[in-house]
């Protein structure tokens, strides 16, 4: 788990990320099903500056990650060879699609590019959640060279998103009038999918590092020692999937969005760790 | 291409590590941060029989590895930005300081342990297998170091004949990312995926 | 952090030369400083003024490998080495180790001493408070001090310590001798830590001398090498030293190795020699089982031993000898002890196999020839006059000394020039103490005598030391045995009176000082050396100041010469004049007149050194050859497998209780030796000399310790039962005191025993737990019974884990 804690600030900005962009998921979702009115449409455009505040603060986390922060401009330098360059592309794409978006929004500007704006952002924030899922797909480390780690950030992005834009319209007062239709049950299915694909995601990465070792570790021992993380991951995000639900189905009312979130980032954040401390080379790495 | 690499005769090496403080002294590495390391490799276990003697199959074999210059660096693969590169003239893979972003995947990725990336360094750093002493007609400082010789810097072609390319345990098979550390086996060295330790990871670590 | 960027072009300009680019010299003997400094010139930043400086590595390794500087100034860019004639394998290079490659970092250590300081009034000596005094008066107190306790004591009363920490060149702490010497002499020991057991206690008694020793470079192809804890590979790791000459051997010349030793040193791990893992202290029990084996199998010389030894067999015995007091009886069972020395017999003792030590018998009664040698740890043992002698006692069996391709048992020899240093003049007190006794000798020298402590030149000390020059060493709080026991005697200031330290760094040993002074490295000053014995070669260098002293440091020879003029002896001292540099040059002049073909001293120094290919020893000696004629230097002029001096001394001395001396090289376990292990103390403790550091020189350099770290290795049998995984914080008791260390689970060592590195700096904490690791805070003072050297090999304690 040392190894873990060292990339904290990874660890946030992909717990952030999927996250926030996910929101834009659910919310895209939602103005494809549901009628909002004018002020609910206000309400919620200034809303969903949380999101785009939660990916921005993911985003500078990463940054306290970086060495030599000043030169990060260089990191398209690989695009198209290394995955990092790659997810940082997409990163940037959505960034962009999520800015314009929210600025609109906030300026009152989006009228008719309302539906066209956020399908974008939340197209992007998919391909956001599949890249960061892909950032680590190197050869060398078998426990991350795997399907398993896309899975799980989809699943982050669906659930945790569907938490974060349950959220926006309940604190908007909107939220009633958006499960009233079919945004239920597509709420409810961002839920149970991104909770199935992050929880089947995270076992599999976990239980698979049981058979990877190199003379330095075994993978037995690295997964004995996040078991605990494990463990609270699978918690929070199924217990995260449940107060989605609650809040489709208009229990709980706010809390019960907030709630989810909490529970969202807990238990990403758990899966996070999860996924770092599985790290092993097949060489010789520390 | 050119591609240079090193050559190991492990059959020489005594463990000493001459090599990876004279590394650390012409490079001023701080005291916990080595372009070189010997790794101390161990294997087997000690019985007793039912008189009480003691025998062993235990054996000991030292490594000394540094950047090995790949065919296919895993660390260049991974380098968002470019600063971890392969010189397209002689296959030394060296690090832009410029460049690098410090983001640390090129030491997640290497299986080798050869980058090494810290706040304080502000950047990646490894060997350029002494690219400015190779340059000057020397050796890098490593191999001119041991007192051994079993050391060597060449082209790859010019290397002394061994058994190829370093396909030994703890070490990854050499397919993943073709590593230029050609190696002469001592008679303890065992294949790839023997479960053997590294014992001395506080010294390597 | 790097050197100038490489550019595409310059790298493929070079690279048609890199094949060949390791020899940068030119010539086998003579050197190119010219070329070599070009070439670093080359390399430095455009503009800048580095400059080459030659010099050498200089602690007591045995050895002094080149080094060459590259300054700017006063700064110490990085150290080269050796870089002359050949780099091919089996071609010379004094390349030095890691430790010498790791000096400039220790050069400009936060630890090293800047100013003459003077213990706070008030302060207890190894409380380490000191307060900064200018060299007037420090040099004006010791020489008062030294005047005071001469009139009072006696010129026995001053004693001169070994200065293990600079035994290289050609000053050493000769100036101090010197000096003293003008005044009316001074008290002084013989032997050393090192060597005291096979020099005092055994070579006198089995061949007079060293004879017989031969270096790796004589071993003939495809032959046997049997080593007794001769980790050469460990310990003397320069690219000319002897662990280099049996590296090219093993493969050169095919040499088969066979490693006896409880720890699989570095013989044994890539150089791939047979590892034969023996309990410590047994050694001169398997020699007697391989004796026995060596019977049964007839594979003894018996014309050999009838013709060059006595003793081995009841007819050869010298005149006196009792009956069945010879080798033979010992081992068939009719010696003292009544016991047959079989096999099964040595096997109980040593841990190793019946079978192996049969086959081990077999072997070496069908090499032709064999080479046998011993390291120095084996004879540090509390029996090691015995067993040093017992292992040279094998050859002798099958025939195997004195001809080409042997060795004597001893430690392997080696090549070097005969480089005298500074003449030190008469002593006229004539009573020595053996060194391991100093503290005894402060405590209370009278009561030392010739029978009970072997005290030479007097019945017993004439007085106690009342004034210590502790020069270029860190024995008190070190190096010497049980350091608790003599931090209690060095802290009574009525005892010694007055300690001077003069050394480079603050030691635990220099914080027992009363004065302290700070010495210039050998780097920083004129240092003319030959290759030591580390060196297997023929070199002289001519190591050059890297810069102006530094802060106030002052060195020996110039020091001593200011105290001379305090003493009014100056003109005597420094024979009207000499400087350190002149010295050099006249030491060196006088081996020119000895060695043809030598440069001038100034053409040394323009080359920075100078080396010579070693002839190889293929003769057969001329005791040999004819044993009539070329008597050996000992009483019976043979080798003497019983010595009749031993026989004599065993009657005449007083021994502790349990102690023996014995005229053959039986097996006596000793003092806390193999067998005597408790409940409460089960495990055996000893000691190796560690790739980190020589003796405690460099162990404080943090660059050389985090690549090779100071810890106590212990067996996983040993290790698992009592919970400890490597890297655990453990803690190492005897009955002398407690060490704390980080444990090196590993199969490197036998079971039943664990090894500290020796070198660790003593740093008790405030109930006295050793937190520095020091072996010395745990071994004992007891000495061997003939030599009254070290037994700092044997001990017995117990492993707890302390912490993760």
């Amino acid at each position: 788990m040392a190894t873990a804690f060292h990339e904290l600030p990874l660890a946030l900005f992909t717990t952030l990320a999927s996250i926030g962009a996910g929101a834009f998921i659910s919310l895209a979702a939602a103005f494809f099903t549901a009628k909002f009115s004018d002020g609910q449409l206000a309400r919620i455009d200034k809303m969903t500056l949380v999101p785009a505040i939660v990916v921005v603060v993911g985003f500078i986390a990463a940054f306290f990650h970086l060495a030599n922060p000043m030169a990060a401009f260089g990191v398209f330098g690989g695009l198209g060879r290394s995955p990092m360059s790659n997810e940082l592309a997409v990163a940037m794409l959505f960034a962009v699609a999520m800015a314009t978006y929210v600025i609109m929004g906030l300026a009152g500007k989006l009228g008719g590019a309302r539906k066209g704006l956020v399908c974008a952002t939340a197209v992007l924030a998919v391909l956001f959640a599949v890249f960061m899922g892909l950032a680590y797909g190197m050869v060398t480390i078998p426990t991350w060279s795997t399907p398993w780690p896309v899975a799980q950030m989809i699943g982050y992005a669906l659930l945790g998103g569907a938490a974060m834009g349950a959220c926006v319209l309940a604190f908007s007062d909107a939220l009633d009038a958006a499960v009233d239709g079919t945004f239920k049950s597509a709420l409810i299915a961002f839920a149970v999918i991104g909770a199935v694909l992050a929880v089947a995601g995270l076992a599999l990465m976990y239980s698979g590092a049981g058979s990877v070792s190199n003379a330095f570790v075994a993978g037995t021992d690295l997964a004995a020692g996040a078991s605990g993380a494990f463990y609270v991951a699978v918690a929070c995000l199924i217990l995260a999937c449940a107060a989605v639900i609650a809040a489709a189905l208009g229990k709980g009312g706010n809390a019960a969005s907030a709630i989810a979130v909490i529970l969202a980032f807990a238990g990403i954040l758990a899966g996070r760790f999860v996924f770092y401390a599985l790290q092993i080379s097949v060489g010789i790495s520390f | 291409m050119t591609q240079y690499g090193f050559f190991y005769d492990a059959t020489r090496c005594t463990g000493c590590k001459t090599c990876e403080l004279a590394c650390k002294d012409y490079k001023d590495l701080p005291v916990d941060f080595s372009f070189r390391h010997v790794y101390e490799v161990e294997g087997g276990s000690w019985q007793q029989d039912d008189a009480g003697f003691w025998t062993t199959d235990s054996y000991t074999y030292y490594l000394s590895m540094s950047c090995n210059h790949c065919d296919e660096p895993a660390c260049t693969h991974a380098c968002p930005t470019g600063a971890m590169h392969k010189d397209t003239d002689t296959g030394i893979v060296s690090v832009d300081e410029a460049k690098c972003i410090g983001c640390g995947y090129c030491a997640m990725a290497c299986p080798y342990d050869a980058p090494t990336v810290s706040k304080e360094i502000g950047h990646s750093a490894k060997c350029n297998g002494c690219a400015e002493r190779v340059a000057a007609g020397m050796q890098p400082i490593c191999v001119e170091a041991c007192s051994g010789r079993a050391l060597f810097f060449a082209p790859i072609d010019e290397l002394p004949s061994g058994e190829g390319r370093a396909d030994i345990a703890p070490l990854p098979a050499e397919d993943f990312t073709g590593p230029n550390l050609y190696l002469k086996k001592c008679v303890s060295m065992q294949p790839v995926a023997t479960d053997v330790a590294i014992s001395n990871i506080l010294e390597v670590m | 952090m790097s050197k100038t960027d490489l550019t595409r072009r310059t790298f493929l300009k070079a690279t048609g030369a890199v094949g060949a680019a390791a020899a940068v010299g030119v010539g086998a003997c003579s050197v190119a400083p010219q070329a070599s400094g070009a070439v670093g010139q080359a390399l430095a930043d455009e503009g800048s003024d580095e400059r080459i400086v030659w010099s050498h590595c200089h602690v007591n390794c045995g050895g002094a490998c080149v080094l060459r500087f590259h300054m700017v100034g006063d700064t110490i860019k990085y150290v080269e080495s050796d870089n002359t004639g050949s780099a091919e394998f089996g071609d010379i290079q004094m390349r030095a180790c890691l430790r010498g490659r790791s000096i400039r970092r220790w050069l400009d250590h936060p630890d090293r001493l800047n100013y003459p300081l003077k213990r706070r009034e008030g302060t207890k000596r190894g409380e380490g408070v000191y307060d900064q005094i200018t060299w007037d008066e420090a040099l004006d107190t010791i020489a008062s001090e030294f005047t005071r306790i001469k009139e009072t004591y006696g010129n026995e009363a001053i004693f001169i310590q070994e200065c293990s920490g600079v035994e290289q060149n050609i000053m050493m702490n000769n100036p101090f001798f010197r000096l003293f010497n003008l005044l009316g002499g001074e008290v002084t020991r013989y032997g050393n830590y090192s060597n005291c057991a096979i020099n005092f206690g055994s070579n006198p008694f089995t061949y007079g001398d060293s004879w017989g020793r031969r270096s790796f470079k004589s071993l003939q192809n495809n032959q046997l090498v049997v080593l007794f804890g001769d980790s050469v590979m460990d310990m003397r790791m320069g690219g000319d030293g002897a662990g280099y000459d049996l590296n090219v051997a093993m493969e050169k010349q095919n040499v088969r190795v066979i490693m006896i030793d409880p720890r699989r040193n570095e013989v044994a791990t890539n150089k791939g020699a047979e590892w034969i893992p023996i309990r410590p202290g047994t050694d001169a029990a398997l020699v007697a089982g391989i004796a026995h084996e060596l019977e049964e199998l007839g594979l003894t010389d018996r014309e050999f031993l009838k013709k060059y030894c006595v003793g081995y067999t009841e007819d050869t015995l010298p005149k006196g000898a009792p009956k069945n007091s010879s080798y033979y009886a010992y081992i068939m069972g009719k010696g003292y002890d009544m016991v047959e020395k079989t096999p099964a017999w040595a096997a109980g003792i040593t841990g190793i196999p019946e079978v192996r030590i049969k086959q081990l018998a077999k072997e070496i009664g069908e090499a032709k020839p064999l080479f046998v040698a011993q390291g120095w740890g084996m004879q540090r043992h509390a029996n090691g006059d015995f067993a040093a002698r017992a292992v040279m006692l094998l050859p002798q069996l099958v025939g195997q000394v004195g001809k080409p391709g042997t060795n004597a048992g001893t430690h392997e020899g080696n090549a070097g020039f005969p480089l005298s240093s500074l003449p030190t003049g008469d002593n006229p007190i004539q009573a020595q103490f053996p060194n391991y006794l100093w503290p005894e000798a402060i405590k209370d020298g009278p009561a030392l005598t010739a029978k009970k402590d072997g005290i030479m030149g007097a019945d017993a000390l004439p007085a106690s030391i009342k004034f210590l020059v502790n020069y270029g060493n860190n024995m008190p709080a070190g190096q010497n045995g049980d350091i608790n026991y003599t931090a209690e005697i060095l802290r009574d200031d009525s005892l010694c009176e007055f300690i001077l330290c003069y050394d480079v760094m603050m030691t635990p040993s220099a914080k027992f000082a009363d004065i302290i002074l700070p010495d210039l490295t050998p780097q920083e000053t004129y240092s003319l050396s030959a290759a030591g014995e580390m060196n297997d070669s023929l070199g002289i260098w001519f190591g050059q100041p890297i810069r102006e002293p530094l802060y106030e440091r002052r060195e020996v020879y110039e020091v001593c010469g200011e105290l001379a003029k305090r003493l009014g002896v100056y003109e005597e001292y420094s024979e009207g004049g000499m400087t350190r540099e002149d010295w050099c040059r006249k030491l060196y002049d006088e081996l020119r007149e000895q060695v043809d073909g030598l440069p001038t001293y100034d053409e040394g120094v323009a080359m920075g050194m100078y080396k010579r290919k070693v002839d190889i020893d293929a003769s057969t000696d001329p005791f040999i050859e004819d044993p009539e004629k070329n008597p050996l230097a000992t009483e019976t002029g043979k080798i003497q497998v019983y010595s009749p001096e031993l026989a004599k001394l065993a009657k005449e001395w007083e021994l502790p209780e349990g102690d023996a001396i014995v005229p053959i090289p039986a097996y006596v376990a000793g003092f806390e030796g193999a067998g005597t292990q408790t409940d409460e103390r089960p495990l055996q403790l000893f000691s190796f000399h560690y790739r980190a550091h020589t003796h405690s020189t460099y162990a404080n350099n943090e660059v050389i310790q985090k690549s090779a770290t100071h810890q106590l290795w212990i067996n996983p049998a040993d290790a698992e039962p009592r919970g400890i995984a490597d890297g655990d914080t453990v803690s190492v008791v005897t009955d002398r005191g407690e060490v704390r260390i980080l444990a090196k689970v590993t199969n490197r060592i036998v079971p039943g025993a664990v090894a500290l590195p020796e070198g660790g700096w003593y740093d008790p904490d405030p109930n006295g737990i050793d937190k520095g690791g020091c072996i010395n805070t745990l071994v004992s003072r007891h000495v061997n019974p003939v030599s009254k050297g070290t037994g700092q090999q044997s001990s017995i304690c117990e492993v707890k884990k302390v912490g993760a």
